[in-house]
């Protein structure tokens, strides 16, 4: 059949609907010229209404930030200024903050980043976030730094703040020691060892249990000692004596001395998902390792509950290993700001407010959690006295940790080094036994091969 | 005044209020074109979220792009990489032994339901439309709650399966479901297997029922026995269907994502890692595009190759069919 002249042939029509589709595609894909942060000639004036939006995994994460601008004079004074949270699941909001900053569209004022997806962020030669440095100025000597910059930080400049000091601690079972004569708390990693053979004995009960899908504990243990992580470079620093001595210790405990056990987690929560507490409830357990979120307040519906009050404390980390440090930190989520957020300074405005004056008392209030701004550790709210653990002041405690807080660095291969490192020695060697060299052997060519990538 | 008439370009005469210009050209054509406006916005999304990303994911996995950096052009070095990756070979390993699973126990199973369902132990008709139900539900249920429901199951302290091999069998019986590297896949395959067989078997049971009664009949009357019947009549004539639903169990089996991304996260040790989660592991949480895109296209070149040679071993490229 002749194509009549004038006609559109199906096959132009495909041609120009591709065309159109992409133009469109281009368009919607250009990235928008952001106004630079902190240009003064691109802000909003004091009548206009400005909505900070700002993306989270968890709703309390950003609601105590509202509450916060609520209760402490920031709504007053700026009335012009509104939050409005976007709540998202765990991946789902993290994935959504690397597609903004790769596509440059809709992106939010502030991100709350998990410290453990931080990393993704600091790849490449750009760096998604504006650098607080300057910003936060001299009041870095307010902040512990080791849980409030370092996990955000990468080459000299801070990206982001927590507002929690994660300094961990070891709780214990006090009833149960007492009940057997071991006298607590413990000095050292090896007082704890001996109570453990006696409390084995006497209780058939563990311990402490070592997580082996998870470098959790190798890491808390890692830190303080002295030891890094990662170094400054962001290369895995647990290839030394120091991380054989710990891990052998871990090694010892559950395969020579079966006095510690593998946390009981599930494949896809490898922390301390409900039956992790559950162990403690079920009597199994008497020590537990980690930062205020994970064993400060283990009288929550969340953690061991009900039934076992007055049994325990709080104690310092154990010395025995490196330095003898009493604390490391462990876990996190930043306030960052995007550089291409549509209104930087009044998103810094709040982050000032929430993060560097007493109104980060606010989260405390909420969560019970013991913020990272060193001038309020002494406020009342964070030294009651709490019931569970036989009226022990932690924030006494938690303070006298802050300000021992090591410093640690972040690697932009974080989350790769952290499987890597697990996969081929946390887990053989915690799991089946495995000769540590062996497995520390070959763990040094996958991070190499991780790198070149 | 006006005219009694107006004159086109071309010299003709036109009665008054006849379009001219676009309008004429509009007239004519408007019928042709219109149709195109009501299909345009299925192309118009096709090409912007469906062919678009795989054109330019295609282009994105000859480049290194880690963050936001601009891309850098690096030939075939992905795709290097990924012969010398140990864990793209273990997910890899991981998927093949998942999609063995399905095509030695899921696949035979499922034909085995559709069997017995089409037989006479099934006599009623509402008993095999209950059955049909059944065997969908799984399908029905989402991977989250399946997983979720799974895991408790396969708990270590407090699972169903371990508090049975407890008391059957002692303490010691306890298996680490999905914590012990070297069950955990099997742990996988058993979910696989509770959440796709029923809808394989439902596949069998439309092809069985479209077999003709006189064929089984007539071979019953030559003296053929059951498994006669069953061998020599059947299965060749449910050929179409088995193809269908092996290349269908075989692409989902390379495509599985949701059940071990939610039972093991890929653990212990990578081993149950499948070759999506390690896409979508290295795209967003390492946030390496480019590296992610060449797995995505290794992925696919695999599932073609697997696709060509279950149509050369069902025969379906043979003139007869």
């Amino acid at each position: 059949m002749t194509q009549r002249k004038g006609n559109l042939s199906r096959r132009d029509f495909v041609r120009y609907s591709g065309l159109a589709a992409g133009a469109a595609a281009v368009a919607a894909c250009a990235a928008p010229v952001a106004p630079a942060a902190g240009d003064a000639s691109d802000a909003p004036s004091e009548d206009m209404e400005v909505i900070v939006e700002a993306w989270a995994h968890w709703e309390q994460g950003l609601g105590w930030i509202q509450n916060s601008m609520d209760n402490y004079g920031f709504s007053e004074e700026n009335p012009h200024i509104t939050w409005n949270p976007v709540v998202a699941p765990f991946a789902e909001i993290h994935d959504k903050m690397l597609a903004a900053c790769a596509s440059g569209v809709g992106v939010p004022d502030v991100m709350r980043v998990e410290q453990g997806r931080m990393s993704a962020f600091f790849k490449g030669e750009e760096i998604c976030f504006i650098d607080l440095t300057d910003r936060i100025g001299d009041r870095m000597d307010d902040l512990v730094l080791g849980s409030a910059v370092d996990y955000w930080s990468w080459k000299g400049s801070v990206y982001g703040i927590g507002n929690e000091v994660n300094a961990c601690s070891l709780a214990y079972r006090k009833s149960v020691f007492d009940e057997i004569g071991i006298e607590t708390p413990f000095e050292t990693w090896d007082d704890l060892m001996e109570a453990g053979v006696v409390l084995k004995e006497a209780k058939d009960m563990a311990v402490i249990s070592w997580h082996d899908l998870h470098d959790g504990d190798f890491q808390i243990m890692l830190f303080a000692a002295g030891g890094e992580m990662f170094d400054e470079n962001g290369d895995f620093g647990g290839i030394n004596d120091l991380g054989k001595q710990i891990l052998e210790f871990q090694r010892m405990t559950i395969h020579d001395l079966g006095i510690a056990i593998s946390a009981p987690v599930t494949g896809d929560s490898t922390w301390s998902p409900p039956i992790y507490w559950e162990a403690f409830r079920q009597d199994q357990i008497a020590c537990t390792l980690g930062a205020p979120w994970h064993n400060g307040k283990l009288g929550r519906e969340d953690k061991i509950g009900p039934g076992q009050e007055n049994e325990w404390r709080l104690q310092r980390i154990p010395a025995g290993f490196g330095a003898n440090g009493p604390t490391a930190t462990h876990g996190g989520t930043s306030v960052s700001i995007p550089k291409q957020a549509q209104h930087p300074e009044e998103a810094w405005q709040i982050i000032e407010h929430s993060h560097l004056t007493e109104a980060v008392l606010q989260d405390s209030i909420e969560r019970g959690i013991w913020p990272s701004y060193i001038p309020v550790l002494d406020d009342p709210i964070l030294n009651e006295p709490y019931d569970y653990y036989e009226g022990q002041v932690i924030g006494e405690l938690y303070k006298d940790l802050a300000l021992q807080m090591p410093r640690i660095f972040q690697s932009p291969w974080a989350p790769e080094f952290h499987t890597a490192i697990n996969n081929f020695v946390i887990t053989p060697v915690l799991q089946d036994g495995a000769d540590i060299d062996a497995a520390f052997a070959e763990l040094e060519p996958e991070l190499e091969r991780i790198k070149s990538l | 005044m006006a005219s009694s008439s107006e004159i086109s370009p071309t010299g003709r005469r036109y009665a008054p209020g006849t379009p001219t210009g676009f309008r004429l050209w509009w007239h004519r054509h408007r019928l042709t074109i219109i149709p195109y406006f009501y299909i345009a916005p299925f192309f118009i999304l096709f090409a912007i979220f469906l062919a678009w990303p795989v054109v330019r994911s295609f282009y994105l996995s000859f480049h290194k792009q880690q963050g936001i950096s601009v891309p850098a052009f690096i030939g075939l070095d992905n795709y290097v990489n990924l012969l010398a990756d140990p864990r793209f070979k273990q997910s890899l390993l991981n998927t093949t032994v998942y999609a063995l699973g399905s095509l030695l126990l899921q696949i035979p199973l499922a034909f085995i339901l559709a069997v017995v369902v089409n037989s006479r132990l099934v006599p009623w008709a509402n008993a095999k439309s209950f059955y049909r139900l059944s065997y969908f539900v799984p399908l029905l249920t989402s991977a989250v709650i399946a997983s979720l429901m799974f895991s408790i199951l396969y708990d270590y302290n407090s699972g169903l399966i371990n508090s049975y091999l407890m008391r059957f069998f002692g303490e010691e019986a306890k298996v680490g479901w999905v914590r012990n590297a070297r069950v955990v896949k099997l742990s996988i395959i058993l979910l696989l297997i509770w959440r796709f067989t029923g809808i394989n078997s439902l596949y069998f049971v439309a092809g069985l029922q479209n077999i003709p009664k006189e064929l089984e009949e007539a071979a019953a009357i030559d003296g053929a026995n059951w498994w006669q019947v069953l061998v020599g009549i059947t299965i060749p004539l449910m050929r179409p269907v088995i193809l269908f639903v092996t290349v269908t169990a075989i692409n989902g089996s390379y495509q599985i994502f949701a059940e071990p991304y939610l039972l093991t996260g890929g653990g212990p040790r990578d081993q149950s890692l499948s070759i999506v989660q390690y896409l979508y592991n290295t795209g967003f949480s390492y946030f390496n595009l480019g590296y992610a895109s060449a797995i995505g296209y290794t992925l696919v070149t695999i599932i073609v190759i697997l696709a060509i040679l279950n149509l050369r071993f069902f025969g379906a490229f043979r003139e007869d069919q």
